[in-house]
């Protein structure tokens, strides 16, 4: 709208339309879904699924644009799928070298792998003999998970290229994201993906690693897949047609404009329950469809209301929805590995029948993978390089959304007793990490599937608490609505964060970021002493004095000091010294000192030393004591026989 | 109605009386915990004010600062109430000798007496304790490995429907063995009492006691159980509304509850007591088969 007003003379009408236009954008500010992106990629699969041999036969026409200014005399592409080839993958030796891999795992695993069998240029050469494996990554020669095909004609700017693909699966037994369990089965990551060709005229285009997910162009898909007729299908996008063929296996063709990707998955079992939502800022409603482990029935509603609410919120805070429908897919026990994933427009859940209510893990799972839609899904940025933007981002999301469904609750458990919010799961494993590495840089890089976690995730989400503490929530969230309208589509880096950030906060915030997102940084702030001494010269008031000292790092935090005679007085900490002394005369001495007495910090390392009293009481730690050690009574009297 | 007459019979102030043997015991090897516990928290927080804080931070966040930052303070602690926890179950043979040595001879309960009955009791029960180990070995490996099968089976199967059936339905069989185990350990020891025999004799009779008497000692565990919980569901509630009362008070009426529970568990084996008198070993089989028709 603004561009379209920009360079014409001005009129009257003109001021009265920009003003009218503005009102209405002020009051419906995310009502429109921001322009769809210019399609890179197109791929039509027409893929046959046999069950009883595990395995898939396809073929593939992919027609890619060049996007850049630089002709493309190579073409590279993903075959996830090798992943699972043998244990000299690259992602297989990473698995192994992560301290908590798990023996069952190992054991379970059966391996699977995807061949090209033939590969043409359509209306050129014929190119299966000219596919080269590479391993830009790691040399790792074992690693099947890249293709280099050299071109004989390069792709010029703008100019498209059409191949043709043959292929094959071998589908493994499901224990990462993708496989099958028994006669169910999940198809992520299945087909030969084209790179991304940047504007310098290098391929990104990684192997698939144990700590990475994925980045990809947004273009169309429309898949067919083939298989008995018994088998309930869900997948990325629309259904467009279901036909029966003479052999009694059903064609289910799925299409989706939009997306980067494409996952589908097919069980006989699967219940497949279906509800409209209305959703704010869209004229029509979007199809909400649960494909359901029949013995989960009883978590039907949990699904469908957590979803729902998802989608609900993120549309108000951020833009509506953009797509007709969300699939969500509650896999069964077995395949626990394909549980709590995100694909375009398809989200995996996870769902234990035995554990009870109060661990609101179904609604955790789905929560966190519908608002991957916006940040892996719409936003999608790079989750190879610079994963906290989608994990981070999204699971700072999950908090917010998950606090908001169970409104005071503790929204994560509530259970005998044990109440846990959200929000506050991510402290522990932020405090248990071993090293201290950058939030920001590639995913494979990290020391250990933990650490990757503790900072992509909790790290990340901890830090935009933070900032949600400092900017305030109001700011936070016309951040989020800004650069995620702005930004969808576009891939947008940690840089195009912080200046969108910036510029609504009106402020350089690159001292935090520095900190704790690009290096490795720790917070702690601390009370270090304080103290009352009467006046010499006059008796009647006291010199008091409080000395802060930051431990680690520098972020600025309110300080509450309480005086005895029930004064407050509020101090804001923010020049960057080691140290600060507090000092001032007054009538009553000091009774206590808290920093950040609102909790805004939860990225301060340590709560312990954040405040002091000038003579402490032991009332509540011995209320502590008591409890514990009654539990121990209590323990001791269970043993007498 | 021999178990609900039995166990109303139980209701005694000499119950009562050893009752407060048990739950003073049971305090003065908790005291290393409420000391050890208090002194580790105020030490860690040396003056900050974390507690006061758990309704900005949470409590989960405050007990994870608290365990954190003291980490090996708290594993040292808990070390050492784990050994405290050895001792007392080996001190716990000693009391129930007191126990049953009252209810047995129908003794005074005074302290004094309690002490001899414990004293003169505690080699005689520790053979009891090592031999009942035949017993308790096999019924932990069929739970133990019953349970191995049914994560096997889920594992395989898939089948969450059967499992959470069959779930409850091995706590229900470990729960029948353990109080099956119980009752063997309870009634070898009241024989060995009453007759003077050898522990292996005792530890038989024992068995065929809790065998013959089945019904009976299902109703008076029953009448055990329940107003046992009800004091756990006393306690967590007490807990609750404990907050603004002083500690004092809060600790006061939590001990009361602890008495309470050692009540219920004397009565229980007071009963027992009462119920073995009902039917001694020497009795004719006739007699036996006589009783048998009686109600329980
Ligand atoms: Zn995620």
């Amino acid at each position: 709208m603004k561009k379209a007003f920009k360079g014409n003379r001005i009129s009257a009408l003109g001021v009265l339309l920009a003003f009218f236009a503005a009102a209405a954008q002020s009051v419906m500010a995310n009502a429109d879904p921001p322009p769809g992106p210019e399609p890179i990629v197109e791929y039509a699969i027409d893929a046959r699924l046999l069950p009883a041999n595990r395995s898939l036969e396809a073929t593939q026409v992919l027609t890619w644009r060049n996007p850049t200014q630089i002709a493309a005399k190579t073409l590279r592409f993903h075959l996830y799928y090798n992943a699972f080839r043998g244990p000299e993958s690259t992602f297989m030796r990473e698995r192994g070298l992560q301290r908590f891999k798990s023996r069952r795992q190992d054991k379970a695993r059966r391996y699977g792998g995807i061949d090209i069998l033939e590969l043409s240029r359509i209306g050129g050469n014929e190119l299966t003999e000219k596919i080269a494996f590479i391993a830009p990554d790691d040399q790792n020669e074992k690693d099947r998970t890249v293709i280099e095909i050299p071109l004989d004609i390069p792709v010029a700017p703008g100019e498209s290229i059409r191949l043709r693909f043959r292929f094959q699966l071998k589908i493994p037994e499901i224990f990462a994201r993708t496989g099958c369990w028994k006669n169910f089965f999940f198809m992520g990551q299945w087909f030969p993906k084209i790179g991304v060709f940047q504007d310098d005229g290098t391929w990104h285009c990684h192997q698939f690693h144990a700590n990475s997910e994925f980045f990809a162009d947004f273009g169309r898909y429309r898949v067919a897949v083939t298989l008995p007729a018994e088998y309930v299908v869900g997948a990325t996008g629309n259904p467009v047609s279901n036909i029966n063929n003479a052999d009694g296996t059903v064609t289910h063709t799925f299409a989706q404009d939009r997306v980067h990707d494409f996952a589908w998955t097919a069980w006989p079992e699967f219940l497949q329950l279906r509800r409209q939502a209305v959703v704010p800022g869209r004229d029509r409603p979007v199809e909400v469809v649960l494909l359901l482990d029949p013995q989960h029935e009883n978590a039907r509603e949990r699904y469908f209301q957590s979803v729902i609410f998802a989608m609900r919120f993120m549309s108000e805070k951020l833009f509506p929805y953009p797509y007709d429908r969300i699939t969500v897919v509650d896999p069964p026990l077995g395949a626990a590995g394909a549980m709590g994933m995100e694909y375009p427009t398809l989200i995996t859940g996870g769902h234990i029948s035995f554990l009870p209510e109060g661990i609101h893990f179904t609604e955790m799972v789905t929560i966190h993978e519908f608002g991957h839609q916006y940040w892996y899904g719409l936003v999608a940025s790079d989750e190879f390089r610079e994963a906290w933007l989608d994990e981070g981002v999204n699971t700072f999301f999950e908090g917010e959304i998950m606090e908001a469904y169970f409104k005071k609750a503790p929204s994560l458990l509530d259970w005998f007793g044990i109440r846990i919010r959200d929000t506050e799961s991510r402290r522990g494993p932020l405090k248990r990490i071993p090293v201290l590495e950058p939030v920001n840089q590639p995913s494979w890089h990290f020391l250990s599937g933990s650490n990757y976690s503790s900072h992509v995730y909790n790290r990340a989400a901890v830090f935009i608490d933070t900032l949600k503490g400092y900017l305030g929530k109001e700011k936070l969230y016309d951040f989020f609505a800004r650069y995620a309208r702005q930004y969808a589509w576009k891939h947008p880096s940690t840089h195009d964060f912080i200046a969108a950030l910036n510029e609504v906060a009106g402020q350089d915030l690159a001292w935090a970021f520095k900190q704790f997102i690009n290096g490795t940084g720790r917070l702690d702030l601390a009370v270090h002493s304080l103290s009352s001494q009467r006046m010499e010269n006059d008796p009647a008031s006291y010199r008091n004095e409080v000395l802060l000292v930051r431990r680690e790092g520098f972020f600025p935090a309110d300080v509450l000091i309480r005086l005895r005679n029930g004064r407050e007085v509020r101090h804001l900490w923010k020049d960057p010294g080691r140290w600060k002394r507090l000092e001032f005369t007054h009538e009553s001495p000091l009774h206590s000192v808290v920093i950040d007495p609102e909790f805004r910090i939860p990225l301060d390392h340590d709560l312990v030393n954040n405040s002091m009293a000038a003579q402490p009481s032991r009332k509540e730690s011995q209320r502590a004591a008591l409890k514990l050690g009654f539990l121990f009574q209590t323990l001791l009297g269970m043993l007498f026989m | 109605m021999k178990a609900v007459h039995v166990y109303l019979a139980s209701f005694r102030g000499r119950t009562a009386a050893v009752a407060v043997y048990l739950w003073a015991s049971g305090l003065l090897f908790s005291l290393p915990a409420y000391l050890g516990f208090s002194r580790l928290i105020s030490f860690t927080l040396d003056g900050s004010q974390l507690l006061e804080m758990s309704d900005q931070y949470g409590s989960f966040t405050v007990w994870l600062e608290l365990f954190s930052h003291a980490e090996t303070g708290f594993r040292v602690l808990l070390f050492q109430l784990g050994a405290l926890v050895l001792v007392y179950a080996i001190f716990s043979l000693f009391l129930s000798g007191g126990v049953y040595g009252v209810f047995v001879s129908g003794d005074s309960p005074r302290l004094g007496r309690f002490l001899t009955h414990a004293w003169k009791n505690l080699l005689a029960f520790a053979k009891l304790f090592l031999t009942c180990w035949l017993l308790w070995i096999p019924l932990m490996a069929i739970s133990v490995l019953g349970f191995v099968l049914l994560a096997g089976f889920l594992r395989e199967s898939g089948n969450e429907t059967l499992f959470r059936w069959l779930l409850p339905v091995w706590g229900g069989v470990t729960l029948i063995m353990i109080g099956y185990t119980m009752a063997v350990y309870d009634f070898a020891r009241i024989r060995r009492l009453q007759e003077a025999g050898s522990t292996w004799k005792s530890f038989r009779s024992g068995m065929k006691f809790v065998y013959r008497h089945i019904p009976r000692l299902i109703v008076l565990f029953f009448f055990f159980l329940v107003p046992f919980l009800l004091t756990f569901a006393l306690s967590s509630a007490f807990e609750r509304i404990a907050e603004p009362l002083p500690r004092i008070v809060t600790f006061a009426g939590l001990q009361a509850l602890i008495w309470m529970r050692c009540f219920f568990k004397n009565a229980l084996m007071h009963a027992e007591t009462l119920l073995a008198r009902e039917y001694p070993l020497h009795a004719s089989p006739e007699l036996d088969a006589e009783r048998e028709t009686d109600t329980i």
